[in-house]
């Protein structure tokens, strides 16, 4: 068995209202960061997996972002997976 | 009427609950801890209750959606029994797939805790047969995510079902719809009840209007009254108090 | 360990050295040393606070345990404390704030009572300020985040802004509960035999912060010391709560401790000192979320921790019960026989102390002066007047302190348990008793201007008010919490101003019959910029045996009588008036405050109770920050009606000090027309008049001016600053 490292972003899925990043945008914005647009204020998750290899790991992740992590009538998620020593 | 009022580890609404239930002579009312595997006698409405399951913690309702005795409970709705999930009830409701939909943060980020008046959409539930028809009713709100969310072709159909059963209103306008909502819900949409008719959600609490000589009113007994006239239990007295 | 870092004096060290018969080891100097700061001896105020009347008819417990506890009738007792979270808010104010409520929370249910809600006192900065909007916000979403979830009403508080308070914002929680008279939980109740048991979350550095016990002698990793703030876990705590009354009501504790300052150290050496036993604590049992040294175990002041005293015999049943609140649950010492307070790690003892030690730190007496300018301060003064006495009136009610707070308590979950029996954003706070149709009325004063011109008068006033509001609304005083914030006692100023404020709430408190169960004091609150103005903040607490007695402010109805009772006038000296609009030239507060009269408060109260009982008003209001003005102005807003006051009647005082004036048992009432000769009658003896008629839509005082009643609202729940812009 091998250990992996999972990190998890889920984000408001685009169309949903994302009252949090409206919020942290125009308080961005009014402190002179006009550069910034399209803020999105999601979630990070961290946590280790084991696993025979790295598919097998990340077919794990994403039954647990499915069936917890993620409620995808709002929000979307992507995943990196580092493998530990 | 039997009610089972099941209580999440963070539920703060579970006494209340029972509280407005016995308090309009509906009991018995049977306490049921979230790692049950079921109920301990069959009961005719599955409440639940308000509160910060599981400390909000990941999403509202998310981790209480997953517990145990919500296997039981999601039986119960598919035989055609009553649920009825108040605030956080409600984001469980939608978490475990059992209403459409999601609440999202209030439009403002903050919790409010505030009177608030609700129109009465539908008089044909099981929920709602005592009060007149469109009626406006005050049912005091407490959350910090009752945003009412759906894509766009999913709220058209929720509405095309008639779903919508409670929509914040202007008490003297009595129009209803999303520039009354205090917490931006779309389409106003305060409650909706499952395509079925049986399972029922809103984020205002009616048992935070039953109790007389407290503050914000008693219109909420007008949903304990149509509950307690649908399974005919007005003809029989009040009956135990059992607590977890 | 340096005993200087461990924050004890020279003088200190050579007593316990003396005390002990050898020298302390590190840990033993730590334990000391913190167990004998000013926060957890009240070495400073222990003996100014022996003159707080402490015994009464209704008192059931007095200072001395985690709260106080009264009689409230049917059987129940009422537990209350109030308890500041100055500093901790003034850094992390989110989290500062929230740690607060849940510290007073446990207090409250430490004495075996379910909390049933909760008051907070915030004393801010000026809005205006950035960085005190900022804390203010942060306060109030961390009062928020904890409290509701945590499924205690918020029921009310007081806000109040001055400059002063510019980074050194005060948070003073306060928290009640319900509890069986004869549940009541005592710390006195440990036997030898018994276990020590920890409940709830693992153990971390939280609370110790950097500043005296960051040394490097007693961290040889010499990993940097992180000064760290206390995080609150209100989803814990509400398992905790549950848990802790599910193990009372089974009869499973003989006793129980939250664990606040100097966490295990302070709650399992109190319960040994006051129960005189000893005390084992195996440190290395405590659960750990990270590696500790035992001195930082001892200290750290984790939150949602309790320590149980348990039988063995029971143990395996209280963890079966912790367990379904899924809360982690640990035996990790014994009551023993003797006066021993040992620390063991790996069964060797590290610290052997007699418990007697921990909890004697030596009274310290501070040099005392009167200010050099305090007789100027309350001088009279001549040079009052207002130019523009509605547009000083709008100006009042707009005040950050005066206007309405809606945005912070609509944050707050003030209905949650189901007992909530009035408002919040009303003089009093309401609960209503189990069983029974009586109240629970909760009054809570704080006037930082008026202690500041004068604090014997400026105390005295404030404890005087809470008593007033309470007597209008139909209550009789059950008991006064307090918490008492001020600066650093080592000035001879404020020690002097510090014993005179006590002074002042003290003497108010014997003459009225209100004894004083618990409290809490915070020194050192200061800033660059100087000490804060002393508060004093007192709540407060009475009954009324039925609700139907209650009197409430703002019900009127058209034709009602409106009335004043008590003299024209109070004093404009350091009144709302006086800083908000400029009187005397100054916005710091100066000139005379009202003097205390016990007769005229015994008079007062009495005929207000019998107002109550034979229920002849509709509504009434204690006349307080503002005047009268402001008084009816808030009855005109909150009834939603004008009225027609005609000030011919007041006699020869000053136009500003009648409308503005402040001070004194005085109020106003609306009267049933058909009453009015029995309310004259019940106020006979007393300064009575009848002032004009609840009528039309505008608050006219005579010829003087006239305000809409919708402009009154609007300045009262917009605040100034929209209204002149």
């Amino acid at each position: 068995m091998k250990r992996f490292r999972a990190d998890v972003t889920v984000l408001p899925k685009d169309g949903v209202l994302d009252t949090q990043g409206k919020a942290v945008e125009r308080t961005l914005r009014s402190h002179g960061y006009e550069a910034v647009s399209g803020v999105r204020v999601g979630r990070f998750v961290r946590f280790v997996v084991e696993a025979p290899d790295e598919s097998s790991a990340g077919e794990i992740v994403r039954a647990a972002a499915d069936d917890l992590l993620v409620n995808d009538l709002i929000e979307s998620c992507t995943f990196t997976l580092e493998q530990l020593p | 009427m039997r009610t089972a009022v099941v209580v999440f580890p963070g539920s703060n609404c579970d006494r209340d609950a029972r509280d407005a239930i016995l308090d309009m002579g509906l009991g018995p009312v049977d306490m049921v801890w979230h790692s049950e595997d079921g109920f301990p006698e069959a009961p005719d409405l599955v409440l639940l209750p308000g509160g910060f399951s599981y400390g909000d913690y990941l999403r509202s309702g998310a981790l209480a959606a997953r517990s145990n005795i919500m296997r039981a409970v999601r039986a119960h709705a598919m035989s055609g029994g009553l649920v009825l999930g108040i605030c956080n009830g409600f984001q469980i409701l939608t978490e475990a797939r059992l209403l459409p939909g999601a609440l999202l943060p209030n439009s403002n980020l903050r919790f409010i805790c505030s009177p608030c008046h609700i129109r009465v959409e539908r008089n044909n539930t099981p929920f709602t047969r005592s009060f007149p028809e469109r009626q406006v009713v005050q049912f005091p709100i407490a959350h910090h995510e009752g945003l009412f969310f759906l894509p766009p072709d999913e709220l058209d159909e929720l509405e095309e079902r008639h779903q919508v059963v409670f929509r914040y209103a202007d008490p003297v306008t009595r129009e209803a719809g999303a520039p009354h909502a205090p917490n931006g819900a779309l389409n106003g949409i305060a409650g909706i009840i499952s395509r079925e008719g049986n399972v029922l959600g809103l984020m205002p609490h009616p048992e935070r209007a039953t109790l007389k000589y407290l503050i914000r009113g008693t219109d909420g007994r007008g949903l304990w009254q149509s509950l307690g006239e649908h399974f005919g239990a007005f003809n029989v007295s009040p009956g135990r108090e059992d607590v977890r | 360990m340096n005993y200087r870092d461990a924050g004890l004096s020279d003088a200190e060290y050579e007593r316990i050295k003396e005390m002990l018969g050898r020298t302390p080891n590190d840990l033993e100097t730590a334990l000391i040393g913190v167990m004998w700061s000013e926060h957890c001896s009240y070495k400073s105020t222990r003996r100014l606070l022996s003159q707080f009347p402490q015994s009464g008819r209704s008192v059931v417990q007095g200072p001395g345990e985690n709260a106080g506890v009264v009689d409230c009738g049917g059987g129940w007792g009422l537990a209350f404390k109030v308890e500041s979270h100055n500093h901790p808010s003034a850094v992390a104010p989110y989290q500062g704030a929230a740690t607060g409520v849940g510290g007073i929370i446990r207090d409250i249910l430490a004495m075996g009572a379910r909390p049933a809600a909760s008051m907070d006192g915030l004393f801010l900065g000026p809005p205006d300020s950035l960085k005190s909007a900022n804390l203010a916000e942060g306060i109030v979403e961390g009062i928020a985040g904890y409290g509701n979830a945590v499924g205690v009403p918020t029921i009310g508080g007081k806000t109040f802004y001055d400059p002063c308070f510019e980074g050194n914002p005060l948070v003073n929680a306060f928290n009640c509960g319900f509890v069986r008279l004869d549940s009541i939980v005592s710390s006195r109740t440990a036997h030898p035999g018994h276990l020590a048991v920890l409940l709830g979350s693992k153990t971390g550095r939280d609370g110790i912060a950097g500043a005296s016990f960051a040394s490097k002698e007693l961290d040889e990793d010499s990993r940097e010391s992180r000064p760290q703030i206390q995080i609150g876990d209100p989803f814990e705590e509400k398992l905790l709560i549950e848990c802790c009354l599910d193990l009372r009501d089974r009869g499973l504790i003989e006793s129980m401790q939250d664990m606040g300052a100097a966490g295990i150290l302070s709650s399992s050496s109190e319960i040994a000192h006051k129960s005189g036993v000893g005390m084992e604590i195996f440190c290395d049992r405590i659960p750990l979320r990270e590696r500790m040294e035992p001195w930082e175990i001892f200290l750290s002041e984790s939150q949602e921790r309790m320590l149980l005293i348990v039988t063995p015999e029971k143990l395996d049943e209280v963890m079966g019960i912790a367990g379904r609140y899924e809360l982690e649950c640990v035996a990790v010492g014994a009551i023993i026989e003797g006066d021993r307070y040992r620390v063991l790690e790996h069964d060797v003892v590290i610290a052997d102390l007699p418990v007697q030690i921990l909890g004697s730190a030596p009274m310290i007496e501070w040099p005392a002066a009167a200010p050099a300018d305090a007789a100027a301060r309350r001088a009279p003064r001549p040079d009052m007047r207002s130019l523009d006495p509605a547009g000083d009136l709008l100006e009042l009610l707009g005040s950050p302190a005066g206007r309405e707070r809606r945005e912070i308590w609509e944050q707050y979950d003030c209905q949650v348990q189901l007992h909530t029996a009035e408002e919040p954003g009303y003089p009093v706070s309401a609960v209503c008793l189990p069983d029974t149709d009586g109240l629970v009325l909760f009054a809570m004063e704080g006037e930082p201007w008026k202690c500041r011109a004068d604090p014997f008068s400026g105390a005295a006033e404030t404890m005087a008010q809470s008593l007033r509001v309470l007597a209008l609304s139909g209550a009789e005083p059950l008991g006064m919490t307090n918490c008492l914030n001020f600066p650093s006692p080592e000035d001879p100023e404020n020690f002097h101003v510090l014993s005179e404020c006590v002074k002042g709430l003290a003497t108010v408190c014997r003459d009225m019959g209100c004894p004083v169960v618990s409290g809490n004091v915070s020194l050192y609150n200061e800033t660059p910029r100087g000490g804060i103005y002393p508060v004093p903040l007192v709540v407060t607490a009475g009954l009324v045996s039925h609700c139907a007695y209650y009197v409430s402010c703002g019900r009127a109805r058209e034709g009602d009588a409106v009335c004043l009772v008590g003299p024209a006038a109070g004093s404009l000296g350091a009144s709302r008036w006086q800083v908000i609009c400029g009187g005397a030239g100054s916005s710091e507060p100066l000139g005379d405050v009202w003097a205390y009269d016990p007769n005229m408060e015994h008079a007062f109260a009495e005929r207000a109770i019998a107002t109550s009982r034979r229920a002849c008003v509709r509504g009434g209001r204690v006349i307080a920050g503002g005047g009268l003005a402001v008084a009816l102005a808030k009855s005109a807003i909150f009834c939603g009606l004008g009225m027609e006051v005609d000030l011919g009647e007041l006699g020869g005082s000053g136009l500003t000090e009648v409308l503005f004036s402040e001070g004194g048992p005085r109020a106003v009432y609306a009267v049933q027309p058909e009453c009015l000769d029995k309310f004259l009658s019940i106020w006979d003896g007393y300064p009575v008049a009848r002032i004009g008629t609840v009528r039309g839509d505008t608050l006219k005082f005579g010829d003087v001016f006239e305000l809409p009643v919708s402009e009154l609202r609007y300045a009262f729940t917009e605040g100034d600053r929209l209204l002149r812009s």
